[in-house]
């Protein structure tokens, strides 16, 4: 395959590349790691996205791109909002998968010696694996109300502060016009994980703030060096899998209905303007609520944790600092050669990165944060938007470090004990439900999250504000 | 048969059988087999469901399947057995699932990806990958 640098960090594969292609692909890469990106499938899938009607700009790939399945994560595809499509493998199964970051006021010297015993509490009171249920137990029409208003219905119920919605991307809740496209699978699995973490990567990881590099901004963030954090990966669990699922299914035929030449079965999507495609958009959007409320009930689930402790430690502040998806097609408006248009932003394993000039409210000056966990029992990265995101990448940054190994090689390559030792010999605790799936994990299973960070940095798409180093990390 | 084909994010699965009708089993036995099941020991009780769906595509048939076996997984009941019947476009299953006591891998969907059946040599092949 041709591929172009075009700047520093900045690789193009041409239009020309492949006949069905309607604009180039760009991808963001440091060069050490181009190896590792060709490796697997997940050009030839960037390549695949930009075939699609109404693709605007580029395909375009952060650099923690690997392999999926239909659109590569780590991608980003904007459609025009008129002549283009909505598709649900560019946003994946687990709608609004995403991360948020809470702080405290406590600092890592007052919490170690607590910590084995606040980890076994957390363990043991957050719903963790496949179906093991839900924090909360609510009736079908208190569902429907927590799927149409998101973070709203968490306040309405006491779980979150209308401090909290602040700090939550779209203040926590996507428009729901109506949720006729939601299937009955869908509501029953969603009613019975309200509050889970589900398993595969998703975690709950306490650190702390281990090194600060743009104090001014840390300040305004509320961080500071030493501070207990808490960060929360986790999605729509079963209700946002279901929603894909019979979308993927019905966009097969959808597509032909519409003359949509998919050189991938895993392309499926629909005109977003017609009444399929606007089906789909409200059935995400409830599945995004639903993420924003189940990752609010478990961060409140672990502050009553915390809570329990403040004799022992001291009274506990618990803020939220950010709350983002990064697996989401947004509506949103984008200045393409000097004029304004109405785009789909599709966002794959990417994370909106909005600098202050395209925010209204709490972050309008200062930029929106960007959060990028690291892998297991590696840093994570607290990052804040910078101008270069709106013309690079339709105001979007990397998700995380990105793998390299599968499952498959990782578990040959790794062993779950020793790894599982070795993490606490640095002084990190690991509890998780499933040993084996350890290996999955593995820091060697995935790129190294600091260079991916440098990238975004080079580039001008989001700014290292701080570094967190983990001290344990509950594993689903 | 089934095997697990390497995949950077998620697990991809390559089915070949004799019929239409064993590589949809051989297909749901690689399922329970990547979930990594571990059964309750001394267990015999047997809950039996039937599952119909009807789709023009043999494609839509496998993966509504596959998802119907997975949603079963999350209510804690794997398949042990299955019979069967296919026709142009639809798919009976007499499922027989007992309840498992621990899953290693959760798995959120059978996908499209690529997704293509085909006659070979008079064998039916077909690649599967599911999202982790």
């Amino acid at each position: 395959m041709e591929i172009n640098k075009i700047d520093e960090f900045i690789y193009e594969i041409p239009q020309d590349a492949f006949n069905k292609m309607r604009v180039p692909a760009r991808f963001y890469a440091d060069p050490k790691q181009l190896d590792l990106i060709a490796k697997d499938e997940s050009l030839k899938q960037l390549v695949n996205v930009a075939t699609l009607p109404g693709i605007v700009s580029y395909s375009i790939a952060m650099p923690d791109i690997h392999q999926g399945y239909g659109f590569p994560i780590g991608g980003v595809a904007a459609f025009d909002a008129d002549e283009g499509i909505i598709s649900p493998g560019g946003v994946g199964y687990d709608i609004n998968c995403g991360v948020r970051l809470n702080t405290t006021n406590w600092k890592k010297e007052e919490v170690t010696k607590f910590l084995p015993e606040i980890v076994n509490e957390i363990y043991r009171s957050v719903p963790l694996g496949t179906g093991k249920g839900s924090l909360i137990k609510v009736s079908k029409k208190e569902f429907e109300e927590l799927v149409t208003e998101g973070i709203d219905w968490a306040i309405k119920k006491g779980y979150a502060t209308e401090l909290d919605k602040e700090n939550v991307e779209d203040r926590g809740t996507l428009p729901v016009r109506d949720l006729l496209g939601v299937s009955e699978r869908a509501f029953e699995r969603g009613i019975t994980e309200i509050g889970s973490l589900g398993s595969g990567n998703h975690f709950i990881e306490i650190g702390y703030v281990a090194e600060i590099f743009e104090p001014e901004i840390a300040e305004s963030l509320g961080l500071f060096k030493n501070q207990i954090v808490v960060w929360i990966h986790t999605g729509s669990r079963g209700y946002g899998h279901q929603i894909c699922s019979d979308f993927a299914r019905e966009y097969q035929s959808v597509a032909k209905k519409y003359q949509i030449e998919l050189v991938d079965r895993g392309l499926a999507c629909a005109p977003f303007n017609s009444k399929e495609g606007q089906q789909y958009y409200n059935a995400m959007n409830s599945a995004a609520n639903f993420a924003f409320v189940n990752r609010q009930l478990i961060a409140h689930q672990i502050k009553n944790v915390f809570l329990n402790y403040t004799k022992k430690i001291k009274p506990l502040k618990f803020d939220l600092l950010y709350d983002l998806a990064h697996n989401i097609a947004k509506v949103e408006t984008h200045n393409i050669s000097g004029k304004k248009r109405k785009l789909v932003v599709h966002r794959k394993g990417a994370t909106r990165s909005f600098p202050s000039k395209l925010l209204k409210g709490k972050f309008s000056d200062l930029g929106q944060p960007v959060l990028v966990p690291g892998s297991m029992g590696t840093s994570s990265y607290v990052l804040i938007a910078s101008e270069n995101a709106v013309q690079l990448s339709f105001g979007s940054s990397c998700h995380g470090a990105g793998r390299i190994l599968s499952r498959t090689q990782a578990k040959k390559e790794i062993n779950a004990k020793d790894l599982k030792e070795k993490l606490e010999r640095r002084g990190i605790i690991v509890k998780t439900p499933s040993i084996s799936a350890l290996s999955e994990e593995a820091p060697e299973a995935y790129k190294d999250v600091e260079t991916v960070v440098n990238v975004v940095n080079n580039l001008k798409i989001a700014k290292p504000v701080a570094k967190i180093k983990p001290l344990a990390v509950i594993k689903g | 048969m089934f095997k697990e084909i390497p995949h950077t994010a998620d697990v991809c699965l390559y089915v070949e059988s004799t019929s239409l009708k064993n590589l949809f089993y051989d297909a749901a036995i690689g399922l329970m087999t990547i979930s990594g099941i571990e059964p309750i020991s001394d267990d015999n009780q047997l809950y039996i469901e039937n599952y119909k769906y009807i789709a023009n595509e043999k494609e839509i048939l496998l993966i509504e399947w596959l998802n119907f076996l997975i949603f079963k997984l999350e209510k804690q009941l794997y398949l042990v057995n299955s019979i069967i019947k296919i026709t142009k476009n639809s798919l009976f299953a007499k499922c027989y699932f007992k309840k498992y006591d621990k899953i290693n891998l959760s798995i959120k969907s059978a996908t499209y990806h690529n997704l293509q059946i085909i006659k070979l040599n008079h064998l039916i092949k077909t690649f599967i990958t599911f999202d982790l």
